[in-house]
């Protein structure tokens, strides 16, 4: 039963990914603009930009192009890039983790303290902690991420001097090795002022889940049956109330994770953190089809992932889901 | 005493106004005695639960009034004393054990984590007396790695039974335990809180609106109406001799094993309100045998024979008031004109 579930999960995954990558394709070669003015110089002969696009593949139609495109995606193979003039995979598998690593930094910190912020402004609802606690992630969520952004640059980065402006690492830095590479002070001083932006954005969706849902189960008769036994509030809260009120948080968390994934694109590119968000911009701006395509391709398969994650997760905390 | 309740008053402040759920109760259980609690929906019966564990909800306060147990008053012990008063002195089964489990933890979790707050035994030995508990009751112990929706509704009362006995209290509070539940199961459930009274010694207090159940169960028994109690006394004598017109009435609203009554009636009316609570005696609106000092004076709760208390001001005059309901029906005839 369960695996069978599953099996449907995953296919109904691969028929989202074939729709989603026959968009990309499409709505590129949409886009008005030649790809080949990047690549080739106006001045040089037609003969040589026809000698180009034939490289490419450019000049078959369109039908053989897709079905060209659908085959090698499917091996993984996300063709040459224009601009970089290297295979694409090569780019993308360092972009690839420094956004994970910038994502789950930010999923962290986010869960971490949206979860505890939650339980907190519940557990002192109705007194000044809670009116002013509720609001702050309000003002961070409403406000642009850029803006904030740009603030906390001013501050901890031009003024007060205490974290770099851009990039993953300090000039001149250099590591043997990608463990070293990742895994320095240096780089976590980098990563600390875009972490914690995109977690005071993301902050107010998971607390005021957390604390909403909190205050639903409030009222229900476990609640009072759990003090009766004579259990400590904070025991009420974590263990029992807010057991019960992590399940939208959980469906929320996943979907959340899939997009960070996919890039932060307006974070990486005010700090110019070197991720697929920044990528995505900058190849649709060069009309670098193969690696756009390439970045929103992974983009959907990450949510995708999350959300079969976040089924999986929700069967396992709430068991009436399981057996059903 | 075990449990002696003096002069209790519990309030809730709503949008309405301070409502006094609970007006100056006291009621005293000894240990191993059974207590019925009996008056309708809305009366309090469930607000003095609560102020006895201190469980109320944020917009309740006791006002006024010691609770002793044991000879200590809980409403004077700091949150962490009462803490450990609660289920290891006075545990309660509650009305509907299929909310009062929590529905995303294996009831043995569930079980084991009551004993364990409370005394300092390994897992081993908790989950080995949940197993000796779930027997006790009735449960196959495998089923302590069930969810509680896995459970029947009589199941899971015999869960939340086993969970109220797990730490073997001096005072069991049953707030209409057998209410969610369809007769036969009913039946069983209430021989199973019998049995284990007389096994483990413990003192009932019975919350319910079901006067056959405390004529089976208890050995007192308290009616309560519109937030304070109207009549006290031992079983035989409350409901044998009822004093107060409400307990009469009572009775006569409830089906009795025999078919010796004519028929059911129902006291017409509704409680008063209780952001305004009316001068005189709280039942003086509906009661057929009023007259106008009921209205201006509220009767004080007195011995009419020993041990057995009524607030009414006809007390006295009980035999006539029951040969009038025994002989027809008062209110059709006190509210046509016709006293």
């Amino acid at each position: 039963m369960r695996v069978r579930y599953l099996l449907r999960r995953i296919l109904q995954l691969a028929l989202t990914m074939w729709l989603v990558a026959t968009i990309v394709f499409l709505m590129f070669r949409l886009i008005p603009g030649d790809p080949t003015s990047t690549l080739v110089d106006p001045t040089f002969p037609a003969s040589l930009r026809a000698e180009i696009l034939h490289r490419f593949g450019l000049d078959r139609p369109l039908h053989e192009q897709y079905l060209t495109y659908l085959a090698r995606a499917v091996r993984g193979d996300f063709g040459w890039s224009f601009y970089y003039n290297s295979p694409v995979v090569e780019i993308v598998g360092d972009m690839i983790i420094n956004t994970l690593l910038l994502a789950l930094a930010t999923f962290f910190l986010t869960y971490l303290f949206g979860i505890l912020g939650g339980v907190v402004l519940a557990w002192k609802h109705g007194t000044p902690v809670d009116s002013v606690g509720s609001l702050v992630p309000l003002v961070f969520r409403a406000a642009p991420v850029f803006w904030t952004g740009m603030l906390f640059l001013m501050v901890f980065s031009y003024r007060l001097d205490w974290f770099p402006h851009a990039g993953i690492r300090t000039a001149g830095y250099a590591a043997t090795n990608l463990f070293q590479k990742y895994v320095s002070l240096d780089f976590l001083w980098h990563l600390l002022l875009p972490a914690v932006v995109s977690t005071l954005y993301y902050m107010g969706l998971p607390m005021l889940l957390v604390r909403n849902a909190m205050l639903e189960n409030f009222g229900e008769e476990y609640v009072e049956f759990a003090r009766a036994r004579g259990m400590s509030e904070a025991r009420v809260m974590f263990r029992h109330v807010l057991r019960n009120a992590l399940l939208p948080v959980v469906t929320s968390a996943a979907v959340f994770l899939g997009l960070a994934l996919g890039g932060q694109i307006v974070v990486e590119y005010t700090f110019s953190w070197p991720g697929l968000g920044r990528e995505i911009v900058m190849a649709t701006q060069r009309r670098d089809y193969p690696v756009a395509q390439a970045m929103f391709l992974l983009l959907a398969v990450g949510v995708g992932l999350m959300n079969l994650l976040a089924d999986m997760v929700y069967g396992y905390l709430d068991p009436r889901v399981r057996l059903q | 005493m075990l449990l002696q309740i003096e002069d209790l008053v519990v309030s809730y402040r709503t949008r309405a106004g301070l409502v006094r759920a609970v007006d100056g109760v006291s009621l005293s259980i000894a240990a191993g005695q059974s207590v019925g609690l009996v008056g309708e929906s809305g009366c309090g019966k469930t607000t003095v639960t609560r102020a006895l564990l201190r469980i109320l909800p944020p917009n309740g306060f006791i006002e006024r009034g010691r609770v002793l147990l044991e000879g200590v008053d809980l409403t004077r012990l700091s949150a962490s004393e009462m803490r450990r008063v609660r289920w290891r002195r006075i545990a309660m089964v509650p009305q509907s054990a299929m909310n009062a489990l929590n529905p995303v933890l294996r009831v043995g979790d569930q079980l084991v984590e009551t004993i364990r707050i409370h005394e300092h035994v390994d897992a081993a030995a908790a989950w080995r007396r949940a197993e000796d508990l779930f027997e006790r009751v009735g449960i196959e112990r495998r089923r302590l790695y069930d969810y509680p929706h896995q459970f029947s509704g009589g199941m899971r009362q015999r869960v939340a039974i086993a969970m109220a006995i797990a730490l073997q209290p001096a005072l069991l509070i049953a707030d209409e335990p057998t209410t969610a539940l369809d007769v036969l199961v009913q039946d069983r459930i209430l021989n199973l809180l019998e049995q284990l009274r007389a096994d483990l010694g413990l003192a009932f207090l019975y919350i319910t609106h079901d006067v056959p159940v405390v004529a089976e169960l208890c050995d007192a028994v308290a009616v309560m109406y519109a937030g304070k109690i109207v009549e006290f006394g031992p079983l035989a004598q409350v409901f044998g001799s009822p004093s107060h017109p409400y307990t009469m009435g009572l009775l006569r609203a409830s089906p009795k094993p025999a078919a010796e009554q004519s028929e059911l009636i129902s006291i017409p009316g509704a409680p008063p309100n209780l952001v305004a609570p009316p001068r005189g005696c709280r039942f003086a609106e509906r009661c057929p045998f009023a007259d106008d000092r009921c209205h201006l004076a509220e009767p004080p709760l007195e011995a009419v024979a020993p041990g057995h208390l009524a607030a009414c001001h006809f007390a006295a005059d009980a035999p006539r008031m029951r040969q009038t309901m025994a002989t027809g029906d008062a209110w059709a005839r006190a509210f046509a004109g016709t006293p």
